[in-house]
């Protein structure tokens, strides 16, 4: 039975407020552990004054080299590299940087065997604590493969990490809060898969609008309940109708917040939103809506629990 | 072709505002939405006529009566995208297949067989004035993003003169759809957004950007006082093309659709200055 909840934050569209929103309602929810998923645009650790407790090397599978002492310049990898990852400059094969998606199918036919198969080393993951919040964050290296891999990588750790601190009665809560990543591609799916929520942060614009649509598609089609929150719901309060009309039987809107210059200043500030401005109209909206979550989770777990028996 | 490819790190930080910004200049003869998780650009133009084609991927297809049970797909498939599953044979989960062929090729007795799967779609719609967007779109709960934006820039380039300017909006991050984006870049336009989050994620795409030796300028978004991403600017040595400033009435015209040179109209001699500062000295 899974002890741990996991509330994945999603936007579809970037830029909505996503990190500012997860660190905010931390301070509330009081989760056991943050997992930042976002690991090519990392930035959840950037709201907190941490300190680096653990860092790790990310391998997120093997790659080609080829061996140009043993290639024999036969052509045979090229043409079946589907990626297009291979060249040839002048006579001589090589696996194009940040191309090759190690499928190995080169490395099992090459007649000289000259294709080594080596471990990609494609970024790094960290354990970070501030004030007794241990946040799981990494950072992908520029260009590289293996961003799904590297937030399920954040993802489990934490997962792991937040159980043990349950089962020992050391943490805040049962709750894991994962900050996700932009879109509806491989690292959304990585993060999404198997939570116990999704709380979609958007924006009454086209593009926020739009992308609630696709990312709201994507949480229904793994079967995982949404809630919504309207980030500078004050920009167009048309578009939010609209939203509120779209969300009918789909998601709970849970709360609106107004466009705020307090988002800019919590990060200069390196500081949730509730921290910096206790007293603001923006930290009243943002204790109300996770007092929101916080019931509908529970309604949530319930019924899965419910199921299980 | 002359590809400028508007990246930022962040999302968010204007891309796509930018993208349409200079889309709207003369010498501009198509824009390609390569944001294919989530395209937008389609929103803030009206479309004339459109065509669409599908995208597809080869996925095996299992033929039982075939299999010699050999266990050859099972142990080279790097993605656990085929399992055994006793007497049925195998199965094949879609979703994790990355299409590379090997079991097809490692196969001893054809028992798999490549067979076309959408996984997405590249729409071309011709806009007022002999421009065409392009725009690539990933279905929903498909993960093979960057073989989408490869097959959006095959699509619009072999439909293009090779003497014309096309802008690549791309997405957000730095990831593997990022690579696909500025493959053959002409030109690398990078918007930071002036703040520490924008600064932090515009800087991993700028290396990355760098280490492929291209060139590359920025526009920096949101600009404040305090010009945060200016002096990092100028620490790094970038070349800054322009500068907006934080503004609300952007914000609010940008949530009723209107582009930036509608909203703010003499930001359109400015984009078409920057254009021709881009053609001129790359």
């Amino acid at each position: 039975l899974k002890t741990i909840k996991e509330l994945v934050v999603l936007s579809g569209k970037g830029g909505t407020g996503k990190t500012s929103v997860t660190a905010s309602l931390a301070c509330f929810l009081k989760p056991s552990v943050l997992a930042d998923c976002d690991v090519d645009a990392a930035n959840l650790s950037m709201l907190y004054s941490v300190q680096e407790k653990r860092r790790e090397d990310f391998f997120g599978g093997n790659e080609a080299q080829i061996n140009s002492e043993k290639c024999s310049a036969c052509g045979l990898c090229a043409e079946l590299c589907r990626f297009d990852a291979i060249e040839e400059k002048g006579g001589v094969y090589s696996v194009m940087e940040g191309r090759c998606e190690g499928c190995k199918l080169c490395v099992v036919k090459c007649p000289e065997e000259a294709i080594d198969w080596k471990p990609a080393h494609n970024g790094v993951w960290m354990v970070s604590k501030d004030k007794g919040i241990n946040i799981f964050h990494a950072e992908l290296n520029g260009g590289a493969e293996n961003s799904g891999k590297l937030a399920t990588k954040v993802r489990g750790e934490a997962f792991q990490y937040a159980e043990q601190l349950v089962s020992r009665g050391e943490g805040n809560s049962d709750l894991l809060l994962i900050d996700g990543p932009p879109g509806i591609g491989c690292p959304v799916i990585a993060s999404l898969t198997g939570a116990t929520a999704a709380l979609i942060v958007t924006e009454p614009t086209p593009s926020g609008f739009h992308d609630l649509k696709r990312i709201l598609e994507l949480a229904a089609h793994f079967r995982i309940p949404s809630m919504i929150l309207i980030n500078k719901a004050d920009l167009n309060s048309a578009i939010v109708d609209e939203i509120y009309g779209f969300a009918k039987g789909k998601a709970e809107v849970v709360g609106e917040i107004p466009y705020s210059e307090l988002f800019h200043k919590a990060q200069k500030a390196c500081s949730p939103i509730p921290e910096l401005a206790p007293e603001s109209v923006e930290t009243e909206l943002l204790r109300d809506i996770s007092k929101k979550i916080s019931k509908t989770l529970d309604a949530i777990s319930a019924k899965k629990r419910g199921g299980e028996r | 072709v002359k590809e400028i490819v508007i990246v930022s790190g962040k999302g968010g930080a204007g891309k796509t505002t930018l993208a349409l910004s200079l889309f709207e200049t003369p010498r501009v003869a198509a824009l390609l939405d390569a944001d294919v998780e989530e395209p937008n650009a389609h929103l803030f133009l009206e479309s004339k006529k459109t065509k669409q084609w599908p995208v597809n991927l080869p996925i095996p297809e299992f033929d039982g009566d075939l299999c010699s049970k050999c266990g050859k797909c099972v142990a080279i498939c790097q993605f656990n995208a085929i399992a055994s599953a006793g007497k049925a044979g195998k199965i094949i989960f879609e979703e994790l297949c990355h299409s590379c062929n090997a079991c097809v090729e490692l196969c001893p007795t054809q028992a798999l067989r490549p067979r076309d799967v959408a996984i997405g779609s590249v729409t071309l719609s011709e806009i007022a004035a002999k421009k065409q967007l392009y725009t690539g779109r990933l279905n929903v709960a498909n993960a093979s993003a960057p073989e989408v934006i490869r097959s959006l820039k095959e699509k619009a380039l072999s439909r293009l003169g090779s003497d014309e300017v096309v802008i690549v909006d791309s997405p957000p991050g730095c990831a593997c759809t990022f690579t696909a984006a500025i493959e053959n870049a002409f030109y690398v336009l990078v918007v930071i957004e002036d703040s520490p989050f924008g600064i932090h994620d515009a800087d991993k795409v700028i290396q990355a950007v760098l280490k492929e030796n291209l060139p590359v300028g920025v526009i920096i978004n949101r600009a404040k006082e305090k010009q945060d991403a200016f002096n990092y600017c100028k620490d790094k040595g970038l070349k800054v093309l322009m500068e907006i400033p934080e503004n609300i009435d952007i914000a609010k015209g940008y949530s009723e659709g209107r582009t930036l040179s509608k909203i703010v109209p003499a930001y359109s001699l400015v984009f078409k200055q920057i254009l021709e500062v881009i053609l001129e000295n790359n």
